[in-house]
C-alpha cells in the first residue's frame, strides 16, 4: 500500500468518526433550538391572545396555517388556573398520518373573565429534520474529504519527492558500476539523515564488496600457484622412472588429490564470482548451438554408455539474454549431469523452446533428499567422487537471470526443467 | 628452438624448464618484468611463456612490447586468473594461447608444439613416431602408409600422446585435453580406457606395434620399448 493511500485511509477513517460525533451533537443542538423556539412561539401567541381577550372580548384573528389550531373557550364560572406545555401526537384526518404536536393549555380568570386557551402547533417532523441535517453534513463531509485528500496528495508529493527519488536510485543501484550510492540533497532533515545513512552504508558495502572481490581473485591466484607447482613437480616425478608400483600408487594418489583440489578451487571461485555478479556482460546466447556443441563433445561418452539421446529442439535458434560463459557452464553442467547419473542403455531427452529447457534422463532413485540436491557438496551417492558442486552452480546461474528451475522424479526418470520467465 | 619463460614462481619455472628441456628446447627463465623486457630486446625467441601477474609489472605489457618488435614470436599466457576478460585481452593483443594454472605440463607442451608447428612449417607438417605418421593440417594419421580411420577424440588422443612421446601422460591430463576442464566427469577415465583400447587395436591392425604402454595407475606412455 502506498503511503499516500495509507494516510488517505486514516484521513477518511478519522473524518468519518469526527463527522458522526459532530453530526450527533449538531442534531441535538438544532433540535433543542427548534424546541425552544416553538415554546417561545406558543408563549408569545398565548400572551397576545390573553391581552386581546382582556381588553376587547374578541378573539384575535390569527391566520391559521396548516395544522395550527387555536381554541379559546369562555366560562361562566370561575376556573382553576392551569398552565401546561406538552407534546402530543394527533392523526391527521386527511392523510391519516400521525403528526407530532406541541400544545399549550392555559386557563385563567382575569378581569371577571374566565377562559381557557388551547394552542396546537405542529412540530417539524424530526425524521425530516434529521435527514436534512444528515444530507447537509454529508455534502460538507464529502467536500472536506475531497479537499483533504487533494491537499494530502499535493503535500506528500512535494515533501516525499526526495524520498521517492532516493528509492528510485536505490532500486537502480548496481554495485558493479564501480561507485557508491549518490543521492540528491534535501532540506527535510529526516530525509537528509536517511540519505546520509544510506550513502554511508552503500559506501561500506561497496568497499566490502571490492575487498571480497579482490580476496576471491587473490585467493584463487594464491592457491592456484602452489597447486601448479605441486602438480608440475609430481608430473616430473612420474617421468623420473623407474618407480615401483607402490611408489607409483602413492604418486598417483597425490596427483589425483591435487587435480581434484584445483578443480574444487576453480569451481568455488566460479560460484563466488557468480554470487558477486561478476558476470554482468550479457549477450543474446544461442542455446541450440551450445546444446549441440556440448552433445558433440560428449558424443563418445554417450555412445559408450549406449544412451539414447532424443532432442526436441526447434529449427529456429532459441535466444536468451545472459552471459555467454555462464550459459555454457549451465548447459555443460546440466547435460553432463544427465550423462553421469544415467544407467547403461538409458536415455536422455532434451526439450527446448522459447519458454523452457527440460533435460530428463533415466536413472535410479536418489539416495539423498531432492530438496537438498542444489546444496553445495551434496552428492547423489555418498561414495561418489564427484565434487557435488555442479547443481549448485546451475542454481546460482539461474538465480542470476529470470529463470526458474524445478526437479521431478517420475517413472525412473529425473527431469530438470528451466522456465525462462520473461 | 629457444623459449623464454617469464614466471615469478621459481619452482614452477624450473618444472617447465625441466619438462621442456627434454624436448631439446633451449629454455631460459626470468622471474620479473624488467629482466623479461631486457631479454626480449636482446635476443630472439621462438616462443614466450609468460605469467600475467609479475612482481614488478604486468605480463600483458611484455606481450604488447614484443608484438611491436618481433611479431612472429609465439606466445602462451599462463595465469592463475581464470577470468574471461583476461583471456580475451590476452588473445586480443596477440597471445596465441591461454592456460590457467594449475595446468598439466603435458598440456603446456602440446599447446607449445601446436603454436610452433603453425608458425614454422605452414602447411608442410609431418609428425613421425616409429611407423606412425601424422599430417596435422589434414587431420590424417597413417601407420605404415595405411590411413587410420579415427574418431575426433581418437585423433586428439594419438596427437597428444605423440607430442608427449616417451613421457608418462596422466589420465587426468588426457581427460582434460579431450573433454575440456569444465566437465566434471568422474568416470571419464573408463571412457579413456576404451579409447586407448580402440586406438591400440587400430594401430596394431594397420601393422604397427603396441606403442601405447599403460603406466601402472598413472596413465599412458607412447614408446617403442616393447
Amino acid at each position: 500500500m502506498k503511503l499516500i493511500t495509507k494516510t488517505s485511509y486514516y484521513y477518511i477513517g478519522f473524518s468519518i468518526i469526527g463527522f458522526i460525533i459532530g453530526g450527533i451533537i449538531f442534531y441535538h443542538i438544532i433540535f433543542s433550538i427548534i424546541n425552544s423556539r416553538a415554546n417561545d412561539d406558543l408563549k408569545t401567541e398565548k400572551e397576545l391572545i390573553e391581552e386581546q381577550i382582556i381588553h376587547s372580548d374578541s378573539i384575535p384573528d390569527f391566520t391559521p396555517y396548516f395544522g395550527h389550531q387555536i381554541v379559546v373557550t369562555f366560562f361562566d364560572h370561575h376556573v382553576i388556573p392551569t398552565y401546561a406545555l406538552n407534546d402530543t401526537i394527533m392523526t391527521d384526518t386527511v392523510s391519516n398520518e400521525e403528526i407530532p404536536y406541541r400544545y399549550l393549555i392555559s386557563a385563567n380568570n382575569k378581569k371577571h373573565k374566565s377562559y381557557s386557551i388551547e394552542i396546537f402547533k405542529p412540530l417539524i417532523n424530526t425524521n425530516q429534520l434529521f435527514e436534512d441535517i444528515f444530507f447537509v453534513m454529508f455534502i460538507m463531509f464529502l467536500f472536506l474529504l475531497l479537499s483533504l485528500i487533494l491537499i494530502n496528495y499535493l503535500i506528500s508529493r512535494k515533501t516525499w519527492s526526495t524520498f521517492y527519488n532516493t528509492l528510485k536510485k536505490i532500486k537502480e543501484y548496481d554495485i558493479n558500476n564501480g561507485e557508491g550510492l549518490i543521492l540528491n540533497q534535501s532540506n527535510i532533515s529526516e530525509f537528509m539523515q536517511l540519505n546520509e545513512v544510506l550513502v554511508q552504508m552503500s559506501n561500506k558495502i561497496f568497499h566490502n564488496y571490492i575487498n571480497l572481490k579482490e580476496f576471491t581473485e587473490n585467493a584463487s591466484h594464491e592457491i592456484q600457484t602452489p597447486l601448479a607447482i605441486i602438480k608440475s613437480k609430481l608430473e616430473l616425478l612420474i617421468q623420473s622412472l623407474p618407480l615401483n608400483n607402490e611408489q607409483m600408487t602413492i604418486v598417483q594418489s597425490m596427483y589425483e588429490a591435487v587435480t581434484r583440489l584445483s578443480k574444487l578451487n576453480a569451481n568455488l571461485v566460479l560460484l563466488s564470482k557468480i554470487e558477486n555478479s561478476q558476470f554482468h556482460d550479457t549477450a543474446n546466447v544461442n542455446l541450440n548451438q551450445i546444446i549441440e556443441s556440448v552433445l558433440a563433445n560428449l558424443e563418445d561418452i554417450i555412445a559408450q554408455k549406449e544412451l539414447k539421446v532424443s532432442k526436441n529442439i526447434p529449427a529456429n535458434p532459441v535466444l536468451i539474454q545472459m552471459n555467454p560463459t555462464l550459459a555454457e557452464v549451465l548447459i555443460i553442467n546440466l547435460i553432463s549431469n544427465a550423462v553421469k547419473h544415467n544407467i547403461k542403455n538409458g536415455s536422455i531427452d532434451i526439450t527446448l523452446n522459447d519458454k523452457m529447457l527440460s533435460i530428463s534422463n533415466s536413472g535410479l532413485h536418489m539416495e539423498t533428499d531432492p530438496k537438498s540436491m542444489f546444496d553445495r557438496f551434496k552428492k547423489g551417492k555418498t561414495t561418489s567422487e564427484s565434487l557435488g558442486l555442479g547443481l549448485s552452480i546451475v542454481q546460482k546461474i539461474v538465480n542470476l537471470y529470470k529463470i526458474s528451475i524445478s526437479y521431478v522424479y517420475e517413472s525412473e526418470t529425473h527431469t530438470l526443467t528451466l522456465m525462462f520467465l520473461k | 628452438m629457444k623459449i623464454l619463460i617469464v614466471e615469478d614462481e621459481k619452482e614452477l619455472a624450473s618444472s617447465i624448464t625441466s619438462y621442456l628441456s627434454q624436448e631439446k628446447y633451449i629454455c631460459e627463465c626470468v622471474n620479473n618484468f624488467a629482466f623479461a623486457s631486457e631479454k626480449i630486446d636482446l635476443y630472439n625467441y621462438d616462443c614466450l611463456i609468460v605469467d600475467i601477474i609479475l612482481p614488478d609489472g604486468n605480463g600483458l605489457d611484455i606481450i604488447k612490447n614484443l608484438k611491436k618488435t618481433k611479431a612472429d614470436t609465439g606466445i602462451i599466457i599462463i595465469s592463475a586468473r581464470n577470468s574471461l576478460s583476461d583471456k580475451i585481452t590476452g588473445l586480443d593483443i596477440g597471445a596465441d594461447d591461454y592456460l590457467t594454472k594449475p595446468f598439466h605440463l603435458s598440456e603446456l607442451n602440446s599447446r607449445l608444439k601446436s603454436i610452433i608447428r603453425r608458425r614454422s612449417f605452414a602447411g608442410n607438417n609431418e609428425i613421425n613416431f616409429e611407423k606412425i605418421k601424422i599430417l596435422p593440417d589434414f587431420n590424417q594419421v597413417f601407420v605404415d602408409n595405411t590411413e587410420l580411420v579415427l574418431t575426433k577424440k581418437e585423433y586428439d588422443l594419438i596427437m597428444y600422446l605423440i607430442i608427449n612421446k616417451n613421457r608418462v601422460v596422466t589420465k587426468e591430463s588426457i581427460a582434460e585435453h579431450l573433454w575440456g576442464d569444465n566437465i566434471d566427469m568422474v568416470d571419464s577415465y573408463d571412457f579413456l580406457y576404451n579409447h586407448i583400447k580402440n586406438l591400440r587395436k587400430k594401430i596394431i591392425d594397420a601393422g604397427g606395434d603396441n606403442y601405447i604402454e599403460t603406466v601402472y595407475k598413472m596413465g599412458y606412455r607412447l614408446s617403442n620399448n616393447n
